[in-house]
């Protein structure tokens, strides 16, 4: 298990400095100097441009600058917004709470609805259960999640008024921004309707962002119960006399999760991806949102360690799976 | 004549049906594909006689019809059938110019990284080594981002257009072609009927290109169609983050981005455009599931 | 009362081409304490009227029976859940790949413990020790140290010994044993056979005994059905069986031992193969790849007729010295 453990490790090494060589990359092929875009419309004597480029060693050949990169990257630091003059690592870790806030919810959403929808659809395979479930998983796989966010606030906040627009909690609540995770600070709020305003912003993101996974989740789950349950060991564990529930939830489910759960983890890259549109739909500030932002005020710095960050994260999210794979399924571990 | 006599010697030799016959039966089982077929057919259909089924154009502006509600709605007129938007335009015409450019969007993507995919595939294939890590590498690295944020990243290097969106789309999608054509082609390498040709004298290009290539084509056709709706996805997706298109182009996912203003009067200026990247998708996604449970064998009942 | 009575058996499964019946008019009885085999080639039906018994054929295969009697209960009127306190308990069966049987996911000691805890077999407590005492059982050496091992890290033979535990474990009166050595290694084969064998005879079970070698069924049964193409075509006790087969299938089967062929210069085959879905004959299933077949034998559906315990399905029976009987044109005048 630990060398197991150990080569993942050792695998996810090169790919992240190739990632670094890629963020490394992205400010430097922006076009115009970044000295220049830092000054931005104000200008700034050609002197004292070669002397600012000196000094943030632009002169030097590129493979030095990487290596600088690379050093001050593995030391925390990933540069300071050109905007706010904040560290990119400070408004990062100030937003990521609500992505996770969000992402978490998302995916939480749809593992409970989708995992449970999969296996039904498989053990009435054939049914009009199953084949409705089938279609709306492709229409749920399809969807444009920008304009369904747009749709559900049409529906819900404008048409109904049952949730509100935007944001992550009303003004008229007070919250100490404690843990920076919404429902945690506002369970230990004194105000009352505190935890009931945070849910209510986040019951529509959270919609929003789950639907794509709860449709992948439930078509995965499907079709890999579909095919553990033709194996020969479900007919042992029938011909042991067990019931139906039994057989699905111990023997079937089990096997059944191993692609399952890679799923899951690849869906992590996809769901940071959906969390930047379902963001900047539901004015949500988090990372995702603060990212588009950035690109709008032309902040490279910010957009370059965000992305960097993102990238990190789910490599790391890749591992865990890896690793969840490997506690799952006693064949590859070693 | 001739025709008719070998019609009737087929019949009554009967043989066992055709290839085409086959996939066919297979792919028609399945109700949705068909359904996919027959919405892209549809489209294309649209999309190429634009010019000719448009009612008006797409970037006219009546002055004295800003944001007109579609024909049901109180106050709508078939003279716009699906209404107008905050400028006055035509918003079915701008639909309809919107499938061609989707339809178009998708095409060059895919065109685009279905080559380069395929090349970058077989070279690391056939070249193995360090060639090969270092293809595959960098996919790799590539997959490590999530495609959205890549695609935003490469469009704000280029800075944002149409063309720049779909380099950018393409890039992203990139490894998904070369990692299948890389395993395919090196599971066809295994095989003797390889070793054969390679015996007999075939060189590497040949080998790639008629040998081993006309045998990967069947999953590749289906990525290729699945590559075709996540590429006019996230174009749209681009668009509407006004990284892609730019008005007053009428692409769907720009048009919902204008639209945002607007959702609290004109509901139909914010739906009408997402409903029809909706079924767009979902067509090319119906069709590309049927394809590939009617060429993969394995997964037959 | 016999222990297993099976009247009418037939499983169906829808097919595109309409439905498939993939076992129709099967028959057995098996009394406490005997060992049947049943045998016939691969697609006969032989698993699938086995399955039936146990009620495992799953969606969509639909099964019906005139009689389906355990011990003299009625196994067709019996709710789902009365049915599976005897599967598994009194009623078990182990099958032909036992790499494939096990669950991957659990140790073998949970999985043969498992069955045990569902039918409440021994206290709660007394199941690890109950485990370690049937694995000792079937032959696995150093059996408390295997409780946690994985199907994978074992042997094919092994499992199959812990497969027989597995069915064992509660005392089953009847065992169905679905081609159990087929997938093994040869060495290992005699010795998992002994293994059945030996438990039959000490706890007295009957068995049921699957296969398509010959052989194994000299060596180890009592009575014998053969099966072609989802029928039962002949009943017999062993020692008939061999001496004086009735149905032309089984004298073809017969015929074709390399040890009967001994001076011969080719060993004997049965030309053709067993019917599938698309190309049944009609009358008598056997006909194409019979050598009496006659044209009643092409029109007309034999039944199965003869003394109880020694019937065939077959318009012109063989009589002992191999020759057709019942008027066939070369019946001897």
């Amino acid at each position: 298990m630990i060398r197991f453990l150990l080569r993942r490790v050792a695998l996810i090494l090169p790919t992240f400095i190739g990632v670094t060589l890629l963020s490394f990359m992205l400010i430097r092929l922006v076009p115009g100097d970044p000295i220049e875009i830092r000054f931005g419309e104000r200008g700034i004597s050609a002197e004292r441009l070669a002397e600012l480029r000196h000094e943030a060693g632009f002169d030097r050949p590129l493979w030095r600058q990487f290596v600088a990169y690379e050093a001050q990257v593995a030391q925390g630091d990933l540069g300071t917004s050109v905007v706010t003059h904040d560290s990119v690592w400070g408004e990062f870790i100030t937003l990521f709470p609500a992505t996770i806030e969000l992402s978490v919810c998302a995916i939480l959403f749809a593992i409970a609805i989708g995992l449970p929808l999969g296996v039904i659809a498989a053990v009435r395979r054939g049914s009009v259960f199953d084949y409705g479930l089938m279609g709306l998983s492709v229409t749920g796989a399809s969807m444009p999640i920008f304009w369904w966010g747009l749709m559900m606030i049409l529906v819900f906040s404008v048409a109904l008024g049952w949730t509100p627009v935007s944001g992550r909690i009303s003004d008229a609540v007070y919250v100490v921004p404690w843990s920076g995770f919404m429902l945690i600070d506002a369970w230990y709020s004194d105000d009352a309707g505190a935890v009931r305003s945070a849910l209510s912003h986040l019951i529509l993101p959270t919609i929003v962002l789950g639907t794509i996974p709860l449709a992948t989740i439930a078509r995965m789950t499907r079709s890999s119960m579909l095919e553990v349950l033709g194996e020969d060991y479900i007919r042992t564990a029938r011909a042991k006399g067990l019931g139906t529930l039994r057989v699905v939830v111990v023997h079937a489910l089990r096997n059944a999760l191993i692609p399952v759960v890679t799923v899951i983890g690849l869906q992590v890259g996809t769901l940071l991806g959906g969390a930047i549109l379902t963001e900047t739909v539901f004015s949500w500030p988090g990372v995702g949102h603060w990212l588009i932002e950035s690109i709008q005020r032309r902040d490279y710095p910010v957009l370059q360690g965000g992305t960097l960050l993102v990238a990190t994260l789910v490599m790391l999210v890749n591992l865990g799976v890896d690793l969840a794979y490997g506690f799952l399924n006693p064949r590859i571990r070693r | 004549m001739s025709a008719s006599q070998s019609a009737a010697a087929i019949a009554a030799a009967r043989p066992p049906p055709g290839r085409v016959t086959l996939f066919w039966r297979a792919f028609a089982e399945n109700r949705g594909a068909v359904v996919g077929l027959a919405l892209m057919l549809l489209l294309i259909v649209v999309a190429v006689f634009a010019d000719v089924v448009t009612p008006h154009s797409p970037i006219e502006q009546f002055r004295d019809h800003f944001l007109a509600p579609p024909l049901w709605q109180s106050g709508g007129s078939e003279r716009f059938l699906l209404g107008t938007d905050d400028v006055g335009r035509d918003i079915l015409s701008r639909l309809i110019y919107g499938a061609r450019l989707s339809l178009l969007i998708g095409l060059a993507v895919v065109a685009l990284s279905l080559t380069l995919g395929t090349v970058l595939g077989l070279i690391a294939a056939f070249a193995g080594g360090t060639t090969d890590v270092l293809i595959m590498r960098i996919m790799d690295i590539l997959l490590v981002f999530p495609s959205l944020l890549l695609a935003i990243v490469i469009v704000a290097i280029l800075g944002p257009s149409l063309f720049n969106a779909m380099i950018a789309v393409a890039v992203v999608t990139l490894p998904n072609y070369t990692r299948l054509v890389r395993a395919s082609a090196l599971g066809e390498l295994a095989r003797d009927y390889v070793t054969a040709t390679r015996s007999a004298g075939a060189g590497p290009l040949r080998l790639m290109f008629s040998t081993v290539l006309p045998n990967c084509t069947a999953p590749l056709i289906v990525q290729a169609t699945l590559g075709f709706s996540s590429a006019i996805l996230d174009a749209a997706a681009l668009g509407f983050l006004g990284l892609g298109a730019q008005p007053p182009t009428p692409e769907w996912g720009t048009m919902l981005a204008g639209a945002l203003q607007f959702y609290q009067r004109a509901w139909w200026v914010l739906a009408f455009p997402g409903f029809a990247i909706l079924v767009t998708v979902l067509a090319f996604n119906l069709f590309g599931d049927g394809l590939r449970d009617a060429l993969d064998p394995r997964l037959k009942r | 009362m016999p222990l297993l009575e099976v009247r009418d058996l037939a499983v169906a499964f829808p097919t595109a081409r309409g439905t498939f019946r993939a076992v129709d008019g099967v028959e057995m009885v098996v009394e406490a304490g005997e060992v049947l085999c049943v045998v016939g080639e691969s697609g006969s039906g032989k698993s699938v009227s086995m399955l039936a018994a146990m009620g495992l054929i799953g969606w969509p295969g639909r099964v019906s029976a005139g009689t389906l009697r355990f011990d003299g209960t009625d196994l067709l009127t019996l709710p789902p859940r009365r049915r599976r306190r005897l599967v598994g308990r009194d009623m078990a069966m182990i099958f032909q790949e036992p790499m494939s049987s096990l669950n991957p996911c659990y140790p073998v000691g949970w999985q043969v413990g498992e069955a045990l805890r569902v039918h409440h077999a021994v206290p709660r407590a007394e199941v690890r020790g109950r485990v370690v005492e049937l694995l000792g059982k079937v032959g696995i050496p150093a059996p408390a140290t295997r409780l946690g091992a994985f199907p994978h890290q074992m042997s094919g033979g092994m499992n199959q010994r812990v497969m027989i535990a597995m069915a064992i474990s509660c005392n089953p009166r009847l065992l169905i044993a679905d081609e159990p050595t087929t997938a093994l290694d040869v060495t290992i084969q005699k010795q998992i056979l002994d293994l059945l064998l030996g438990l039959q005879r000490e706890r007295g079970m009957g068995l049921v005994l699957i296969t398509h070698d010959m052989g194994v069924v000299a060596e180890t049964a009592q009575r014998v059905q053969v099966m072609y193409a989802g029928q039962m075509v002949e009943e017999a006790p062993t020692a008939e069986l061999f001496a004086a087969p009735r149905h032309p299938y089984t004298a073809a089967l017969l015929e074709a031992l390399p040890e009967r062929a001994l001076g011969r210069r080719r060993l004997p085959t049965i030309p053709g193969v067993v019917p599938g879905i698309a190309d049944r004959p009609g009358g008598c299933l056997f006909n194409p790849r019979c050598r009496f077949a006659t044209p009643r034998c092409l029109a007309e559906v034999p039944k199965l007729a003869g003394p109880a315990g020694r019937r065939a399905r077959c318009h012109y029976p063989l009589d002992a010295a191999g020759r057709p009987t019942g008027g066939h044109p070369d019946a001897a005048a």
